[in-house]
């Protein structure tokens, strides 16, 4: 009988011990993952307190100059470059504030007070006009407060918010850009990059467009005109070469 | 059987020691990483109330053009959340501005604005319009015994004070001496002037048909617009004293046989006076702390003809005295000051000194706007300095943001 009994715990007990390990295992990597995760939204909202901030406070970008000073003050962005940014940059991120990992687009909306309550007076829009699709992409909102300078004795306060994307579209065309930005100041003129893609990817160069996905389409305007063969999903390995003001990836 | 309860024990002891692992490593990875999350993510969100609050008090206010924190500078300064910019501008409500432009970012009822009055002197301009009849004879010789001292040992310890008197037209004989600005020698921060008659942009006194020399609420409305004799400062106290013991242009009406007290009416015309005196002192921010003398008892004058002494005050000046009081309080009441009542002269000094030190007064009081600060919350703090309408002097702003 005795026997009979550890003959039946014995077993019982080492698949046990094997569950609990198993679980162990799963406890971990679940934890690992959920870090990583977060990682990498810390690492969206802080690009984009970055891009604002580099926004409103850079010499290059909006931030306002005092016309005796010349000195610059904190959040407070001048009317003008917000009217020159919609303008030039309707449908890409402007130079100054460009992250090569990630796609942007940012709104500008000044605050009115009536005399029953706040209201939104003008806003202004800059930046890239479409992403990649929400599956193949993630994606953060923040804004922070600026003041707008129509001159010394007129500033307006404001809101200044960002759509920040982290896409396959974006990555991808952040690569080509940082390329053909490198390749014109003489840096690179050869690299390579591995992609591994949910949506294809092709490229119109009537409009020097890289679009993502098949049946919708969103696209970004390129830097450098290319030679690109369109990509359809799974694995890739780029070859990009900067050759006279242009790319050519294989 | 004893080997097999070790056994199962053995099991037990194992699986908890797993279990203890696993809660371990869970609390250590997860504990750290949102750690790590929390204070980034927290600092990113106090630089950014940092920014947000800088570029809010940059923003400016339609009207007077001044940033919000000018504003708020100078509204701590004078000790007012609404601060006068004349005629042209008007009242700024500077709480009021806070509130809308902090509301619309940080949300109503989630953030807090502290600023301590900073403990500075500010000037304070006094105008003084007297009554020159005789009945103000010891009063007028108190004050020109005790208002120089006064003032100069308040300037010795720091304090920016200075008066410009007005005397109203006239000027009894008193038995000792005659009202005059004889009684108060020039000095740099005291002036004395006679006004010749009660004529300005604001008020007039019809010469001859009224008593010029008990004419306060014209003569306030006068001294107001043409102000001390350096000027109204920007962002002074402002603080006008009418003494006298009767209301604006004397206290009986009616003709000779039969004098009475003149009626509380807003239709006569020693209520139109006292408008007028209101109007004036509020159109210049002027707050006006009237003194009231003692119409009873006895005076010292000499008056007729030919000039003899009188020792007596009218019955009816003294049956008139509480619509006198009722006069005194209405214009210190509309014009944010007081009115001290003398029951002799020498009360003056006292009178003198309560309304210097009421208009110092600063410490202690705080500029709030927004919400009280909620228990167990997160809050980000960030201060930052003000500067004062006064040359490289600032006081410290406190802000306070939850979510």
């Amino acid at each position: 009988m005795k026997g009979q009994l550890s003959f039946v715990i014995k077993p019982i007990t080492l698949v046990m011990v094997i569950a609990l390990l198993l679980l162990l295992y799963q406890s971990i990597s679940m934890s690992i993952s959920r870090g990583k995760k977060i990682g990498e939204t810390l690492d969206l909202t802080a690009s984009a307190t970055n891009i604002l901030l580099i926004l409103a406070n850079s010499r290059d970008c909006l931030a306002y100059e005092g016309s005796l000073s010349k000195s610059l003050y904190a959040n407070v962005v001048d009317v003008n470059r917000l009217n020159e940014f919609s303008t030039m940059y309707f449908n890409k991120e402007p130079e100054c504030a460009r992250n090569y990992n990630f796609g942007w687009e940012v709104t500008v909306t000044e605050l009115k007070n009536t005399a029953t309550n706040t209201v939104e007076g003008k806003n202004w829009t800059f930046g890239a006009k479409q992403f990649s699709s929400i599956t193949s992409s993630t994606s953060v909102d923040y804004w922070m407060p600026v003041a707008i300078v129509y001159s010394e004795k007129t500033v307006s306060p404001g809101k200044m918010s960002i759509h920040l994307v982290d896409g396959e579209l974006e990555r991808v065309a952040g690569v080509l850009d940082w390329d053909c930005a490198m390749g014109k100041a003489g840096k690179l003129t050869k690299s390579s990059i591995a992609v591994d893609l949910q949506s294809p990817i092709s490229y119109d160069s009537d409009k020097n467009n890289l679009c993502s996905g098949s049946k919708v389409k969103s696209c970004r305007e390129m830097d450098c005109n290319m030679t690109f063969k369109n990509l359809d999903t799974g694995k890739h390995v780029l070859t990009i070469n900067y050759v006279d003001g242009k790319l050519v990836v294989k | 059987m004893k080997g097999q309860v070790f056994e199962i024990m053995g099991f037990l002891v194992l699986a908890i020691a797993i279990l203890a692992v696993i809660v371990l490593v869970r609390v250590n990875l997860a504990g750290s990483i949102g750690k790590t999350f929390l204070s980034i993510a927290e600092r990113q969100e106090s630089e950014g109330v940092r920014a947000g609050v800088n570029a809010l008090l940059y923003s400016t206010e339609e009207k007077t053009g001044k940033s919000l924190l000018e504003l708020i500078g100078v509204a701590t300064y004078v000790g007012q959340t609404k601060i006068d910019f004349g005629k042209k501008v008007g009242d700024i409500d500077v709480e009021k501005e806070v509130q809308w432009r902090f509301d619309a970012i940080y949300g109503k009822g989630h953030w807090l604005l502290d600023v301590p009055y900073p403990n500075v002197s500010k000037d304070i301009q006094i105008v003084f319009v007297i009554d020159t009849s005789a009945s103000l004879c010891d009063d007028i010789k108190s004050l020109a015994l005790n208002l120089p001292d006064m003032i100069e040992k308040l300037r010795k310890s720091g304090r920016r004070v200075s008066a410009t008197i007005y005397l109203l037209p006239g000027g009894a004989p008193c038995c000792d001496y005659t009202i005059s600005c004889d009684k108060f020698p020039e000095k740099s921060y005291l002036h004395c002037t006679t006004m010749s008659r009660l004529e300005c942009k604001s008020a007039i006194n019809r010469v001859g048909q009224y008593e010029t020399e008990e004419d306060w609420g014209h003569g306030m409305a006068c001294a107001a617009e043409s102000g001390p004799k350096e000027g109204w400062e920007k962002f002074s106290v402002r603080v006008g004293i009418p003494i006298s013991d009767e209301i604006t242009e004397g206290s009986e009406c009616g003709s000779l046989s039969s004098f009475h007290c003149c009626s509380s009416n807003e239709a006569t015309e020693q209520h139109k006076s006292l408008e007028a005196g209101i109007t004036g002192a509020i159109s210049y921010g002027v707050k006006v702390f009237p003194i009231k003398a003692n119409p009873c008892g006895t005076i010292c004058s000499y008056q007729g003809e030919p000039p003899r002494q009188q020792t007596d005050f009218t019955q009816l000046q003294c049956d008139c005295s509480s619509l006198v009081s009722d006069f005194m309080n209405e214009i210190a009441t509309k014009t944010g000051g007081k009115m001290y009542e003398l029951s002799s002269a020498s009360d003056m000094p006292r009178a003198l000194r309560e309304i210097m030190v009421s208009n110092q007064e600063t410490a202690g009081k705080t500029f709030t706007v927004g919400s009280d600060k909620p228990a167990l919350k997160n809050i980000r703090a960030v201060t930052f300095l003000v500067p004062l309408p006064l040359p490289g002097i600032y006081t410290k702003a406190y802000f306070y943001e939850w979510s």
